[in-house]
């Protein structure tokens, strides 16, 4: 946004005169700022004696008006006393007035006179406003302003107290702390503070930082900084943007963030930009425009016709269409109707398009968007006959189809019927919701027409208008290629952006904030836009911000501490419980922990150092949001031969990213070796039929999608996956697209094991055949344009003797777990443990023949205990080397 | 000090007051008048609209409660002459209210000053 400053006058070098004379440039104000042909000057005398006149001037005006109501009251009582006593007899009072030298007439004039006065003081102070706004407005008329006439009261006393507050600390002149400092007491300023989640002692604290650090100095005559001017300069151009007649407190807090870089650094730090501040201001003026909104709607419904007659009596009686509907003008007199905001353009277009051609519309969107909103504001408009002439004296009736359905035998005559008894009252628009459910309805079943060609017949032939409304998905499938699909304007209803979704969010929270006690901060509302829109797939925007907001609502309505403002960090607590994804802020304690990952995977995985790293990394990265949202969270390819931790380290990855190692969708793509399979994948439009994968991700879009031995897959398979890494989405055989952006991707590979184990073999680092292998090896396998989607490649190592042993370590406390939920304690020695890593070591299958081991030597020998009745609770088994296994049984309790 | 403040204060105080009383006959014949009859006219106009008597002389002709037969035409254009009617009478009658007040408000000044003067000699009765 523009920043406007005053310039200092360049004739006579802001000095006011020139040649003795008053400077002809700026007639004498110093400085000035000029713009659409308009001269804006700051003349303000600021002193003690003028705040006393300024002060004593308001209270002898109030004294003034109060005195003048009193006389008017008394004029009132001194008329309605002579009429009682005059018996309110026409020819006594004509008599009592033409009497001559009657002191009673004086007195009545007299206090006439101060009517008309009182009336001429209230109306000519508004009128003068109005005027000057005109003129300032016209860029044909010159006019030269002095900016200071627009000073609403409180913001004049707001910039006095400021002055005195300067005076006191003696500091001249007055400064941007200053005046912010006397802000901060207002109520208003309060309440934005309180939207941006600060407290208003919080900035009074660093103010007073800033206070403390300005010099005491000898009074320089200047009154006020050149900063504060541009200020004031700025609160004002920001006033006449939002059309009001004076300078308003916030108009002031907008001025001075906009004039003053140091301010604005200090609100920075406190996580406050200037569009934020802006935003808030906007919502406080949202609130006062849609009650003005609501107070003219409802005052339009005293004149609206009670009954489902209009107004010219050419309307007839519609019993029928009566009880399978709902008049929703009717509806929007009883106030029942809530206000539609931000959808201006889409009501625009329904009304030109039913009024250019006469034509019915259909409003195409997804769930969630308000199709039904946008309809009720065309009630609302409807009932407040604030629209064009097609529209008046009509009525707006939506009608049910699952009534209309459900009502018995003989549909289309019933309907007929209906749609007939609209024609001829013909006052009547219908609204049909869903109107895709009206398609292949018939009382014949599949034979006779539908209910929907009866309807486009009756279109057709101009006997109705519709405004009907279905999704993306309900229109392609029925309506697009059927009798309607021909008589219906489509009209598309988009999601809203980001400042649409604001706004309606703004208009529907202090319902929210009546029903929970709570009070919403502006970031907790763009929190609830920016990680619906982006975490919340399946409905669309509006509705899911608002649902959210609702649920935020009652979380900190219910949290047990009894703060009940609600910040972004509720927001995201909620979000983040509900999908298992971490979306709070880092905690410190998190950020150790993000930062010692490494460790963390390692008491899962042994061995592997380089592949960990990799991941661990990547997490990081996504955690602290420096990813590109538009692409999957990260994707990685494992490569490496096998039992040697790929599907751990995936599992882990699982387990510390979305919470649990279940949040995981596995593929194995040996499955999908032909092209035929790719059905199965994503779905056939042949058979209707949803795919493995997009219906996985859909009802799991926060997890680990894990692809199996990727190398076996058709090339044609792993063409879809070449965009699901780059775009983050996928359209599926249905139609629908499904959202990867939240999943992370680990495809595992066998390919090039044996180049790798002779390198390994052969003593070279992964480091130094990694480069190899990737653009040499595997190129047979994978092209490189599908190699290059994966953010990174990790080449897995054979395992070696001593991470066998390690690993044999954690599959005995594997055992030692789940004996101990049967309540037998389960100890080995260290000879046993490496007894098993020798039997189990292969260097070919890593650490799957481990697997085998401990399964054949110590669960089998244990079932068979367990079995026997051997174990019982309580019992210590001991598993020593040799497969010795003793048992060691409770003394005593 | 104290003293020239109040002393100023007053001054311009004073000063303000004259200027406003000097300024009131002109803006009642000027400002005030025009803004009387503007929104004199816009309350016959929402008058017309809330009776919907424009709606009503546009349908003139058109048969009452979908009544497309012959009777119910010839009816209807009787009964809508009496509807129109009676609504147009109300009209004039608000509508003369409300001209009313622009002779008040011209005539009031005068009628006032003349009560004053014809009547101050009884205060001393």
């Amino acid at each position: 946004m523009e920043v406007a400053k005053f310039t200092k006058c360049s004739e006579c070098g802001g000095r006011g005169k020139k040649d003795g004379r008053k400077c002809p440039l700026c007639f004498g104000h110093q400085e000035y700022f000029f713009d659409n042909n308009n001269f804006f000057y700051w003349e303000k005398p600021i002193g003690y004696s003028y705040i006393f006149v300024r002060e004593f001037k308001n209270i002898i005006n109030i004294i003034i008006n109060f005195v003048l109501i009193v006389a008017v009251l008394l004029n009132l009582f001194l008329i309605a006393y002579i009429l009682l006593s005059l018996e309110m007899e026409p020819i006594k009072i004509l008599d009592f007035f033409q009497r001559p030298g009657n002191r009673d007439v004086f007195w009545i004039c007299l206090l006439f006179i101060v009517n008309m006065f009182l009336y001429y003081r209230l109306s000519y102070v508004a009128e003068k406003k109005k005027t000057l706004g005109k003129n300032l407005k016209d860029s044909a008329a010159y006019v030269r302003y002095n900016i200071a006439q627009s000073l609403g009261p409180t913001a004049e006393g707001i910039v006095d107290k400021a002055w005195l507050y300067a005076r006191y600390k003696k500091v001249f002149p007055l400064t941007v702390w200053h005046l912010l400092f006397s802000l901060l007491n207002d109520k208003e300023i309060r309440l934005v503070l309180a939207r941006l989640g600060l407290g208003a002692d919080n900035i009074k604290q660093q103010v007073d930082q800033n206070l403390a650090e300005l010099v005491k100095g000898e009074d320089s005559g200047q009154e006020i900084s050149a900063t504060v001017k541009d200020a004031l300069l700025n609160a004002y151009m920001h006033m006449r943007r939002k059309k009001t007649d004076y300078i308003s407190e916030v108009d002031l807090l907008f001025g001075l963030m906009a004039a003053s870089e140091r301010l604005r650094n200090m609100f920075y730090d406190f996580n406050v930009d200037q569009d934020k501040i802006n935003n808030v201001i906007a919502w406080v003026d949202i609130n006062k425009e849609l009650y003005r909104r609501y107070r003219a709607l409802r005052s339009r419904a005293l004149f609206k016709p009670k009954s489902g007659m209009n107004r010219s009596y050419t309307a007839t009686a519609t019993p029928l269409l009566n009880s399978f509907s709902q008049d929703l003008t009717m509806a929007a007199k009883a106030g029942h109707l809530p206000l539609t905001v931000a959808r201006e353009r889409e009501m625009e277009e329904v009304i030109s398009a039913i009024e250019s051609s006469f034509a019915s519309v259909i409003l195409v969107g997804p769930t969630g968007v308000g199709r039904n909103r946008i309809v009720e504001g065309i009630a609302n408009r409807m009932m407040a006959e604030d629209l064009p002439e097609l529209f008046q004296d009509k009525r707006l009736v939506s009608i049910s189809v699952p009534l209309l359905v459900s009502g018995g035998s003989d549909l289309e005559g019933r309907f007929l019927a209906i749609l007939h008894e609209a024609a001829v009252s013909g006052n009547i628009i219908l609204y049909v919701e869903n109107i895709h459910q009206l398609v292949g309805i018939s009382s014949q079943g599949n034979q006779g027409i539908d209910l929907a060609s009866v309807l486009a017949s009756e279109i057709r032939n101009k006997n109705i208008i519709v405004i009907s409304d279905t999704s993306h998905k309900d229109y392609v499938q029925y309506i697009e290629h059927s009798p309607l699909g021909e008589v219906l304007k489509k009209i598309n209803i988009l999601e809203p952006d980001k400042n649409q979704t604001i706004q309606m969010m703004q208009a529907h929270v202090g319902a929210v904030e009546a029903k929970h006690k709570v009070y919403f901060t502006y970031d907790a509302l763009e929190k609830i836009f920016q990680l619906s829109s982006r975490y919340i797939t399946d409905v669309a925007l509006p509705k899911k911000a608002i649902d959210l907001m609702d649920e935020v609502g009652i979380l900190v309505a219910k949290s047990p501490d009894g703060n009940k403002l609600v910040r972004s960090e509720d927001v995201a607590r909620l979000l983040s419980s509900k999908i298992n994804v971490p979306l709070t802020e880092v905690s410190q304690d998190e950020s150790s922990k993000l930062l010692n990952l490494e460790q963390e995977i390692h008491q899962r995985v042994i061995g592997q150092a380089e592949a960990v790293k990799m991941v661990a990394a990547a997490l990081r990265r996504a955690r602290s949001e420096i990813r590109d949202i538009k692409r999957p969270i990260v994707n990685l390819l494992f490569l490496g031969p096998t039992g040697v931790g790929k599907t751990e380290l995936a599992k882990t990855v699982a387990e510390k990213y979305f919470g649990n190692e279940k949040n995981m969708i596995r593929l194995d793509m040996s499955e999908y070796q032909s092209q035929s399979s790719l059905p199965r994948l994503i779905g056939s439009p042949q058979l209707a039929s949803a795919g493995l994968l997009t219906e996985a991700v859909r009802h799991q879009p926060f997890a680990l999608l894990l692809l199996d031995e990727i190398e076996k897959a058709h090339p044609e398979v792993l063409n879809i996956f070449l965009q699901v890494m780059e775009d983050g989405r996928l359209t599926d055989a249905l139609g629908r697209t499904v959202d990867f952006t939240n999943l992370i991707i680990v495809a595992t590979s066998n390919a090039g094991t044996e180049y790798i184990q002779d390198q390994i073999n052969a003593g070279h680092d992964i480091d130094d055949f990694k480069d190899d292998l990737v653009k040499n090896r595997l190129r047979d396998v994978f092209r490189p344009e599908f190699l290059n989607r994966f953010d990174a490649v990790m080449v897995f190592k054979p395992l070696k003797e001593e991470e066998i042993f390690a690993i044999a370590g954690l599959m005995l406390k594997g055992v030692q777990k789940r004996l101990k939920e049967k309540g037998i304690f389960f100890e080995y020695s260290e000879a046993a443990q490496r007894e098993l890593a020798q039997a189990g070591f292969d260097p070919v299958f890593g650490a799957r023949p481990l697997r085998r081991a401990i399964q054949e030597r110590v669960d089998n020998a244990l079932a068979d205990f367990l079995l026997q009745g051997k174990i019982g609770r309580r019992d210590i088994v001991f598993y020593d080397a040799g497969d010795k296994i003793s048992i060691k049984k409770p003394t005593g309790y | 000090m104290t003293q020239n403040i109040i002393i100023q204060a007053l001054k311009s105080l004073i000063l303000d007051l004259v200027a406003e009383i000097l300024y009131f006959p002109l803006w009642w014949y000027g400002a005030g008048l025009k803004q009387t009859i503007v929104s004199v006219f816009r309350y016959i106009k929402r008058t017309a609209r809330d009776l919907a008597l424009p709606l009503l002389f546009k349908s003139m002709f058109k048969p009452m409660f979908g009544q497309y037969d012959r009777e119910g035409r010839i009816i209807s254009f009787f009964m809508r002459i009496v509807i129109t009617f009676s609504k147009l009478i109300v009209f004039f009658i608000a509508s003369l209210l409300y001209l009313i007040t622009i002779v008040l408000w011209v005539a009031l000044p005068p009628l006032v000053v003349w009560g004053l003067i014809a009547n101050f000699s009884a205060l001393w009765k």
